[in-house]
């Protein structure tokens, strides 16, 4: 009888330990298992990052996007006085304006970024190379089957990112930016221009100078919203999905100052997509000149010229995804985006919440 | 069956004549099922007027169970002679009736004496709006249940969304930062920054 109780207590141990094991086993992450970087590449991409708050330099940059069919370029000329941020100034007499505190994301890295950028790609080092007329290290990034995804350009003796470049699976680049010429030379001081009190910047603190650009952005986008923040907004049936086709993971969230839109950024390491919700429904009387399509029974409006736009409606949101990587890319995250029902449950919780507030003499 | 049949409910009504009482009280002495049978019917009429005094003690309702009073008062009224003496009792199980034999002579109104506890209205009366009313009751909470839910979920539905249009040039602005390009606007919104390049090999 005890033997009997003992082989069966042996036999429920053995059968717990297995299923521990088989359910660590299938919780280890794909994607962990089979991608391998090589530590001293991904190292040079951390460090231009520092590279890039670090170092003065004035010179020109360019973005070019590329489809089959047509290329767009964007030149600007660009002097970052470390301490003071970067200033940009383009051909149309536009001036933009980055915060020293996100000087390091020039190089399209954060540290959330650069860890989907190790977890969906292998990082490796590839030939040295030149640009600008300096030499250059330079990194890949490779898909599963080998090809390269993206490729970097890092100054050999700064840590500076010159050039990147993003390919697609046929190995063509799609997206291309970088320095076109560079000086490392400090930028002369920015002529103090008074407009009035900067104060209530709640993004990055203010400095001197005009307020442009990337200012602005920063005193909208201050509020960020964190996990619980963003589980309040699903329950309120905001579609805010945390991962969307092909890889790309929710890394950052932020609100705008009139608390009226969301700005979800989305990467999978190398593309970035920004998609923005807001309530409301589509004003299409404004979509004049914009191509309208439908797509898995949605409409998505779609234009592009340097970067690729689609905004669908639906649900009593709108949605607009903006992005550097393909059209398709844009259109595909447009059409995807959750459909949030009204569930009933809640529907039915807020219809009474309502009533209650509207019969209580009190509210 | 016992052996003095219908005289063994008369003993415990207590309608018996002096000398008739005697005599069954003697055969009982003898006969244990006879005896067996009149501890039976007096436990039973016990638990009857117990539970017809229920009513009295809490007026308004509240019966633990009056579905089974009432199949029991209206057994008592099939037994009647003076409701519907012309008529025979409705087919139903057997059991039911052997268990209490209709007697038209002996006592013509004995199923009523709970009922005359309430004040002389009839037994079966006396219980029948108690079930109606829990009824309504019931109806009404249903009614008012799904009501509300109903308007609740009607005014559950979200509200008239306004119409908006995208700030592209703000969201162009924002996704440069993030993205680690110029903050500039995008060309979509600034048509005079265009600069068309050749197609790329």
């Amino acid at each position: 009888m005890l033997g009997r109780g003992r082989r069966r207590s042996v036999l429920a141990c053995g059968l717990a330990g297995a299923l521990a094991l088989a359910a660590a086993l299938a919780g280890e992450p794909a994607a962990a298992r089979d991608v391998r970087s090589d530590p001293r590449a991904v190292a040079l991409l951390r460090a231009a990052a520092d590279a890039a708050s670090r170092v003065p330099y004035q010179g020109r940059r360019f973005l070019t996007t590329a489809s089959r069919s047509r290329s767009m370029t964007s030149r600007v000329s660009v002097a970052h006085t470390p301490g003071d941020g970067i200033r940009y100034r383009s051909g149309t007499a536009q001036r933009g304006y980055r915060p020293e505190s996100a000087a390091g994301d020039t190089t399209g890295f954060t540290p959330e970024t650069l860890a989907l950028l190790t977890r969906n790609y292998s990082v490796v080092r590839a030939e040295d190379s030149a640009v600008c007329g300096r030499r250059a290290r330079v990194v890949e990034a490779r898909r599963a089957d080998g090809s390269p995804a993206g490729r970097f350009w890092i100054d050999a003796e700064t840590g500076l990112m010159l050039h990147r470049e993003l390919i697609d699976a046929t190995g063509r680049a799609v997206v291309m930016t970088g320095f076109t010429e560079i000086s490392f030379t400090e930028p002369p001081p920015e002529p103090a221009v008074l407009d009035g009190p900067r104060n209530g910047l709640a993004r990055f603190p203010g400095r001197g100078g005009t307020r442009s650009g990337g200012e602005e952005a920063a005193a909208q986008w201050g509020d960020e919203l964190d996990r619980a923040d963003l589980d309040g907004l699903r329950e309120l049936g905001w579609p805010v999905p945390d991962d969307l086709p092909g890889r790309l993971t929710l890394h950052d969230a932020r609100r705008d100052a009139g608390g009226g839109t969301v700005h979800l950024s989305y990467s999978d390491g190398l593309a970035a997509v920004s998609v923005f919700v807001q309530p409301g429904r589509l004003d299409e009387a404004a979509m004049d000149g914009w191509q309208k399509t439908v797509r898995r029974g949605r409409t998505v409006y779609r234009a592009g010229s340097l970067r690729h736009w689609a905004v669908s409606a639906d649900d009593g949101y709108v949605v607009t995804v903006l992005t550097d990587a393909p059209q398709s890319t844009a259109e595909a995250v447009a059409a995807h985006l959750p459909r949030e029902a009204d569930p009933f449950w809640s529907r039915l919780s807020r219809g009474a919440r309502r009533l209650t507030a509207a019969a209580n003499p009190f509210d | 069956m016992s052996c003095l049949g219908e005289r063994l409910t008369a003993l415990v009504d207590g309608e018996l004549g002096h000398e008739e009482r005697d005599r069954v009280l003697a055969h009982l002495a003898g006969c244990a099922q006879c005896k067996d049978e009149v501890t039976a019917l007096r436990l039973l009429k016990g638990r009857l007027r117990g539970l017809s005094d229920a009513p009295l003690a809490d007026e308004t309702g509240g019966l633990p169970s009056d579905d089974f009073l009432t199949r029991l008062r209206s057994l008592a009224a099939y037994a009647d002679p003076a409701d519907d003496s012309p008529h025979a009792p409705p087919p139903g199980p057997p059991a039911r009736h052997s268990a209490r034999p209709v007697r038209p002579s002996a006592r013509p109104v004995r199923a009523r004496p709970a009922a005359r506890a309430h004040g002389g209205r009839p037994g079966h009366a006396a219980v029948l709006p108690a079930q109606p009313r829990r009824r309504y009751l019931v109806l009404g909470a249903a009614t008012l249940f799904i009501g509300l839910g109903t308007a609740s979920y009607a005014a559950g539905g979200r509200q008239e969304a306004p119409s908006v249009t995208p700030a592209f040039d703000r969201f162009a602005v924002e996704h440069a930062l993030t993205a680690g390009d110029a903050p500039l606007t995008d060309p979509l919104t600034d048509p005079s920054s265009r600069v068309p390049v050749a197609p790329g090999p």
